[in-house]
């Protein structure tokens, strides 16, 4: 990334008085339509999601064995499946164990994997030092096999899914924080904050973290999406979130069995669901950390 | 030389010590052999009087930066002691230090740098008043603190509420002075204030000190390689190098009549904007050390032009006019 | 005789919020040999005209009017083909921060002889010969043991010489220096003013120090461009121009310097600089000057000679209402 010392990106960005009234950060959107498209998704999603209940035209538990195996139609758009469940209403629901799972394992990493980055990237020293060989240590296993471990050992209840997926993500998170809280604690700012008579918990979490997020930002964003696919592997070897609840991991499992005998209906929505909602994620990232950052205000 | 005793500040034998690190450090430790240290600071003396204004001179590499974070406490001392109105900053518990800074306080060179670019002004000038937590004091009456603060230092309220990167750079070092001396401190380490600042906004912050410092009579120990902006400001000043004071006194006098070798040899550098004046005369040889001091003697032995035999040996800082010391044998 | 002739140039930045006036008819010139300084203070305009000259301005800056005659042909509406040989050859540039201006994994060595063999053909043996005497020239120590250094062994100042070197590397006529001597010490800027000197004297090369420190212009230079908000002010040789300073900001500038030999007040400079997004019409030095018309409002003053070899743009001057100094 160019410093403003770079003679070229100084002469070339005008001075600083010179930026005009800020623009408010939803206007900036508009002008990002591929953040704009992928926020738009995720809200439709969560929307349904929320929804769902009220949304659904049927109960995604109701099993009806004569309509069971329908192609799409006008009154079930995506078909049914082996037991007649309605597929739409089945997706639709899923999407809030999908969505939630993704959210809450994301969240739980990145609280805790930011927060031990942080305090070991500024104190450093021996602590330091054995978390950093504990966290090569779990990142040496393939992420997916060690989620598939530990819900093995805990047994596949929601919350063990959320377990063993956050302690897959949760290293990089440290990590990442880790290294840009060592970049970040040499700024002059921090000796201030020093200077000004904060004490050293203040320094870390309220002058420095923020500053390392940037780029955490966008990794949490992707990592939502790895998480659902990993929480859909997981459901499709069946050791996720057990039948009969609606997910799209485990939906696109039944469909797989569907495939050869040419039911495509079965896997084919819940794994778009899958795919629409990874995209978005995806998509969002970037956006996502240029709106949080003050220094993007008015800037093209 | 001893303090005088209504000194605000006294600085007394402060020493600073880094250990090599890196590779060939680790080969030698290993090996029984003692690492080599850096002294950044070298048994230096000094004090600031209430109400006076010291400068600190010295090339980059001097330890003048290491000396200033000694002194706010930064970093810890390797040895000696730093005393602000009478008290011994290392005895100091955090509690204890941290109502000490209310009076203590420093202004970083880099106006850029030393502000959260997270932060609003208003925030960063705020912060140090509620870290003081005077308990009766109210959010309210911060904010009245933090507006007098900003309309000293000649920044309009419409800014409080900006980010720094949207100011310019001498605003940006005016929120820096303002941050400094919300709190009502006595005195304020300087640490190359206007260097990093257009040479047409220089003479603005200039003046604001010096308004600041009748103002609200403050002290300063300003720190400089900018000579010129040194001699400006202060009343006492000392040059720096390799960790040790070379020379000492008055402003005006010192830079008349310069006594040590190496401040002849600095002042002699100084460009000056008259393009009749006489060229440089004194030269000193070679480039700053990159290591610690020669052991014994003079630090500037290998590059003085008029160095003797005599330089090898230690040298002591001396008294050789009322208020004038000097550190070379040959004067 | 002029090598480089600058005629009415203007640079607009495109923002979100409109132009930003950078340069706006910047008009000066540089004769051989010489060593003119460029001078300013930040955001007046003086980088943006060498590399507008040196046609590196990346979007979103670009040159909007005027000319860039170097010895006869008009640098502003060549390609990037018919300028990329130009660069490093005819003119060179000594970037700021010079040791982020360096490769930090390619030996300085090497980057020098790059030069050498981009720009004069030279084989690797031959470039390096010619590369330990370019070391030498700009007063490296030990050139053959330098020469595989990297640069974060280097000093300040030792970076600042071999971009020196590898600036002159190809012989260049003209040389743009941006901001030599800032960040360095005083010794060692001194010397680095010193080895300036040397060279022009040495190779004939003309120079542009563009800075913003008056005691290095002052000590070097033979002519001095005073520049503010992208307006060249005045144009003169170094002696007059310090000891009778006549545009407003030039005294200005001058009055708000501390002296290390005299004892002087010093006078800040009034104002700010104005927002280059929507200038004020006229002289930009209009709104910070204590000699202001209605006239200096509205129509921005063109360069006009006066005695001997001085330009002032300035209707306050012309109208003798501005008192000498």
């Amino acid at each position: 990334m160019k410093t403003s010392s770079d003679p070229l990106v100084s002469a070339s960005r005008p001075p600083p008085a010179e930026r005009g009234v800020r623009a408010p950060r939803w206007r900036r959107l508009r002008r990002d339509p591929v953040t704009l498209a992928g926020l738009c998704a995720i809200l439709l999603i969560a929307l349904a999601a929320a929804l769902a209940p009220w949304v659904t035209p049927f109960d995604p538990d109701d099993t009806n064995p004569e309509i069971a195996l329908q192609p799409p139609s006008l009154s079930h758009p995506l078909g049914t499946d082996l037991y007649g469940r309605d597929q739409l209403s089945r997706v639709v629901a899923a999407a809030r164990i999908d969505l939630l799972v993704p959210l809450c394992a994301t969240a739980i990493a990145f609280a805790i994997g930011a927060s031990v980055g942080a305090v070991g990237g500024y104190v450093g020293g021996w602590a330091d030092q054995v978390v950093m060989r504990i966290v090569d240590a779990v990142m040496a296993f393939p992420a997916f096999v060690l989620a598939m471990g530990i819900t093995a050992a805990l047994g596949n209840t929601v919350a063990n899914v959320v377990t063993a997926i956050a302690v897959t993500q949760l290293p990089g998170y440290l990590r990442l924080v880790r290294a840009e809280m060592l970049r970040v604690r040499e700024m002059e700012y921090a000796e201030a904050a020093r200077t000004v008579g904060n004490p050293t918990w203040r320094i870390v979490f309220v002058h420095l973290l923020p500053n390392c997020l940037p780029p955490v930002i966008v990794q949490a964003s992707l990592a939502m999406g790895f998480a659902l696919l990993t929480m859909a592997a997981l459901s499709f070897i069946g050791l996720g979130i057990a039948p009969p609840a609606s997910e799209w991991g485990a939906m696109t499992a039944e469909g797989a069995d569907q495939m050869v005998s040419g039911e495509w209906w079965l896997f084919l929505f819940p794994g778009l669901a899958i795919v629409v909602t990874v995209l978005a994620f995806n998509l969002i990232g970037d956006g996502l950390r240029d709106m949080l950052d003050p220094r993007m205000r008015g800037v093209r | 030389m001893s303090p005088p005793s209504n000194s605000l500040l006294s600085i007394e034998r402060l020493e600073k010590r880094f250990a090599a690190s890196g590779p060939r450090a680790w080969a030698s430790r290993l090996a029984g052999r003692p690492a080599r240290t850096i002294r950044a600071v070298d048994g230096v003396s000094l004090s600031v009087a209430s109400g006076e204004t010291v400068g600190l001179v010295g090339e980059s590499g001097c330890g003048k930066s290491t000396l200033a974070r000694c002194v706010v406490r930064l970093i810890g001392p390797s040895g000696g002691t730093v005393r602000f109105d009478g008290v011994d900053l290392a005895g100091l518990d955090r509690a204890g230090m941290r109502r000490r800074r209310r009076e203590l306080q420093m202004v970083f060179q880099d106006p850029t740098a030393s502000l959260n670019p997270r932060m609003t002004v208003r925030r960063m000038v705020e912060e140090p008043l509620r870290l003081q937590r005077e308990g009766s004091v109210s959010r309210g009456e911060h904010r009245e603190r933090v507006a007098d603060a900003l309309e000293e230092v000649g920044l309009g309220a419409e800014l409080a509420g900006r980010y720094p990167h949207e100011l310019s750079g001498g605003q940006r070092q005016r929120v820096n002075i303002a941050r400094a001396i919300v709190t009502g401190p006595r005195l304020v380490v300087l640490d190359e204030p206007t260097s990093a600042l257009d040479v047409s906004l220089r003479a603005r912050v200039l003046l604001l000190l010096e308004a600041l410092r009748e103002r609200r009579g403050l002290s300063y120990l300003f720190i400089s390689h900018d000579l010129a902006t040194v001699r400006y400001l202060s009343r006492r000043v000392a040059v720096m190098y390799l960790g040790r004071i070379v020379e000492e006194g008055g402003a005006a006098e010192l830079f008349r009549h310069p006594l040590h070798p190496y401040t002849r040899a600095l002042l002699a550098a100084v460009p000056v904007p008259d393009p009749d004046a006489a060229p440089p005369g004194f030269v000193l040889a070679g480039e700053v050390a990159a290591a610690g001091p020669a052991d014994r003697g003079c630090a500037l032995r290998d590059r003085c032009p008029l160095a003797r035999p005599v330089c090898g040996e230690p040298v002591a800082l001396r008294e050789v006019a009322p208020g004038r010391s000097v550190a070379c044998h040959l004067v | 005789m002029s090598l480089l002739e600058i005629e009415d140039l203007a640079v607009h930045f495109a923002t979100e919020d409109g132009p930003v006036e950078a340069v706006d008819g910047v008009t000066l010139d540089v004769r051989a040999g010489e060593i003119l300084g460029l001078v300013g203070e930040s955001g007046s305009g003086k980088s943006v005209t060498a590399f507008a000259a040196l046609r590196l301005l990346r979007q979103p800056g670009r040159i909007v009017g005027g000319a860039v005659r170097f010895d006869g042909t008009d640098l502003a509406v060549l390609d990037d083909a018919a300028m990329t040989p130009m660069r490093g050859a005819r003119l060179a540039l000594v970037p700021q921060s010079p040791r982020t201006s360096l490769n930090p994994v390619i030996p300085i060595g090497w980057q020098i002889a790059r030069v050498l063999r981009h720009h004069a053909g030279l084989d690797a043996a031959q470039a390096r010969r010619r590369t330990y005497d370019a070391l030498r020239e700009v007063g490296i120590p030990e050139p053959k043991r330098s020469y595989g250094q990297y640069a974060h062994q280097l000093s300040g100042g030792m970076c600042q010489r071999v971009m020196i070197a590898m600036a002159l590397a190809a012989g260049p006529q003209l040389l743009f220096a941006d901001e030599p001597t800032t960040g360095l010490d005083v010794s060692i800027a001194a010397r680095i003013l010193d080895l300036f000197r040397e060279l022009r004297a040495r190779t004939a090369a003309a120079i542009v120090l563009i800075t913003h420190d008056l005691g290095a212009v002052a000590s070097i230079c033979d002519r001095v461009a005073v520049m503010h908000a992208g307006q060249v002010v005045e144009i003169a040789p170094v002696r007059d121009l310090f000891r009778h300073p006549v545009h407003p900001y030039t005294q200005a500038l001058v009055r708000s310097i501390p002296r290390l030999d005299r004892d002087e007040p010093i006078v800040a400079i009034p104002g700010s600089v104005p927002a280059l997004l929507r200038p004020p019409p006229g002289c930009r030095y209009a709104g910070r000057c204590n000699w202001r018309s209605d006239e200096c409002c509205g129509t921005r003053p063109a360069l006009r000679k006066r005695e001997d070899d001085r330009r002032v743009a300035c209707f306050g001057v012309e109208a003798g209402r501005v008192p000498a100094i």
